[in-house]
């Protein structure tokens, strides 16, 4: 039985102000899927999920979330549909790790404290800052926090920015675990990524290279083409 | 030693409505990023409605809040929504703000001028039943212990929405992450609003008891308070509404001291303490970060 598509990204372009950035970008992530977003530093991954969350202005093509076109939705609308964005910065420094968890689900309470629970089980290194300031966690922590805070929101669908940037290959394996938990609950997945550990999670890759797809398939595809092999899974 | 305690007690009763005064401007700053240059005349034109209030129906001024209060949290949540999100989509929020508020502050002194005339205006200090009332010894009048008893409760109930409700963490959220509070779903322009509603209210009722502890009401004053309201929040720190409370304590010890001791030189101390903050601390007493100027 064929997936059902749960975001579609089609012909889309977008930038900052006048300067283009993304050119005709398609993808498409189906449900209970995870689709890998592989490129260098300034190849515009973050410049494209940013265009579909809608923090940049789409200057051509459209984003469509369970067939519905949201290319001009306001983010915090998207946000209520069950779209969730997450970034390195994806936290509330001057608030508590437990403020922080309740902002991802501000528009859907139920069942708190068990959502609470269940982070601090995936990562019992937070429980002892629950009620501390998020500006005291160190690096590790604070990415801990991030996926704690998307554990929270339940989203249908996770657009999740560079996770392990910045992380010891230890933290990135953590990550990459809490993550599966989010794949065995079905949450489809846009992760932009330059590690090849999140491959473990991922179906399907796809390289963007100053602004456009220069490749799209799945992940043994991506791991048989020479190029990418050599530019994102090591020389051998 | 009397002059010293007078001084000391005054400045106590200065502080608790200072940052009342000054509290509405850092709320809109801290989420919005916007300066409200007309937030002096907000609580000048909340001093005449106290004072139409009491002159017309006999209202003492802590009834009139419960006029004053609804009125001027609907303005500003009717003037929002024209004026602020436009604002917002502009290149220098910050700037514009300055601009387009330095209009309204001057459009609306010309509109108290029509309405109340330029002669000072006052409320009687007997709308209050007199009550004994001693601070370290020295007896206060009831218009100021019930003014600082309404500034300390008007802060208490603005700790209660920003650190107890689900919209308090919401409007912190704008304050702390604005990008990260859209990602949450938050409505940036219904909270918005909504502080933008609470800081009219609040310069308003801070308008309400202004003539007593402060100066009579005339059109001409909005800036004074404007200015004054600017100077605590930028010693406490912009953008964080509880270090407000901060910043007023030293200015109010700042004037409270020099008015006792060298009159003529309380309108410019407090603001050579501004002047050695910004030189000193550019983020002010409580801020974390610095600003960039």
């Amino acid at each position: 039985m064929e997936k059902q598509a749960v975001l579609e990204v089609i012909n889309f372009s977008t930038g900052y102000g006048p300067l283009q950035i993304i050119w005709d970008c398609s993808l498409t992530v189906n449900e209970k899927e995870t689709l890998l977003l592989l490129g260098s530093n300034g190849s515009g991954k973050t410049t494209l999920l940013k265009g579909i969350v809608g923090y940049l202005p789409a200057k051509g093509g459209s984003v469509r979330f369970m067939g519905r076109d949201i290319t001009r939705v306001a983010i915090h609308a998207k946000s209520r549909m069950g779209i969730t964005y997450c970034s390195e910065s994806s936290i509330y420094p001057m608030m508590t790790v437990r403020e922080n968890l309740l902002m991802s689900c501000i528009n859907n309470r139920d069942s708190f404290n068990e959502r609470v629970d269940h982070v601090f089980e995936v990562f019992p290194d937070l429980k002892k800052f629950d009620r501390s300031r998020a500006s005291g966690l160190s690096g590790g922590q604070r990415k801990m926090l991030v996926i704690g805070r998307v554990l929270m929101a339940r989203p249908r669908l996770l657009l999740l920015d560079e996770p392990s940037s910045g992380l010891s290959p230890l933290f990135t394996r953590k990550i990459t675990e809490s993550l599966l938990v989010l794949k065995d609950m079905g949450t489809p997945m846009l992760i932009s990524e330059q590690n090849t550990e999140f491959t473990r999670i991922a179906e399907k890759v796809m390289v963007l290279d100053h602004g456009r797809v220069v490749f799209s398939g799945s992940e043994s595809e991506a791991e048989r083409d020479e190029a990418i092999h050599s530019a994102y899974f090591g020389i051998g | 030693m009397s002059l010293f305690v007078d001084a000391f007690v005054t400045s106590i009763l200065y502080a608790a409505f200072f940052s009342i005064a000054a509290l509405g401007l850092n709320l809109v700053f801290g989420v919005m990023r916007i300066v409200n240059l007309a937030h002096g005349e907000f609580l000048v034109m909340g001093s005449y409605l106290a004072i139409a209030l009491a002159d017309s129906y006999g209202f003492n001024p802590v009834v009139s809040l419960a006029v004053v209060v609804p009125v001027f949290l609907a303005i500003g949540l009717l003037l929002y929504f024209p004026l602020v999100p436009r604002l917002q989509k502009s290149g220098d929020p910050e700037m514009s703000s300055f601009i387009l508020f330095f209009g309204v502050s001057y459009a609306m002194e010309g509109l108290a001028v029509q309405l109340f005339g330029v002669s000072y205006q006052s409320l009687q200090y007997n709308l209050f039943k007199p009550i004994h009332v001693e601070i370290l010894g020295y007896v206060m009048p009831t218009a100021w212990v019930v003014t600082a008893a309404v500034s300390v409760a008007a802060l208490a109930l603005v700790y209660f929405y920003l650190y107890r409700t689900g919209l308090g963490l919401q409007t912190r959220a704008l304050m702390i992450n604005r990008d990260e509070a859209m990602a949450n779903g938050v409505n940036i322009n219904a909270v918005s609003a909504i502080a933008f509603g609470f800081s009219i209210a609040l310069a308003a009722s801070a308008g309400v008891f202004s003539s007593f502890i402060s100066y009579p009401t005339s059109p001409s004053i909005g800036d004074t308070f404007t200015l004054i309201s600017f100077a605590i929040i930028i010693i406490g720190a912009l953008g964080n509404p509880l270090a407000t409370v901060v910043g007023a304590v030293v200015f109010a010890y700042a004037y409270g001291y020099t008015e006792i001791y060298a009159a003529n030189w309380s309108s410019i101390v407090p603001f050579i303490i501004l002047i050695a903050v910004i030189l000193a601390r550019p983020q002010g007493l409580l801020g974390r970060k610095a600003r960039e100027f």
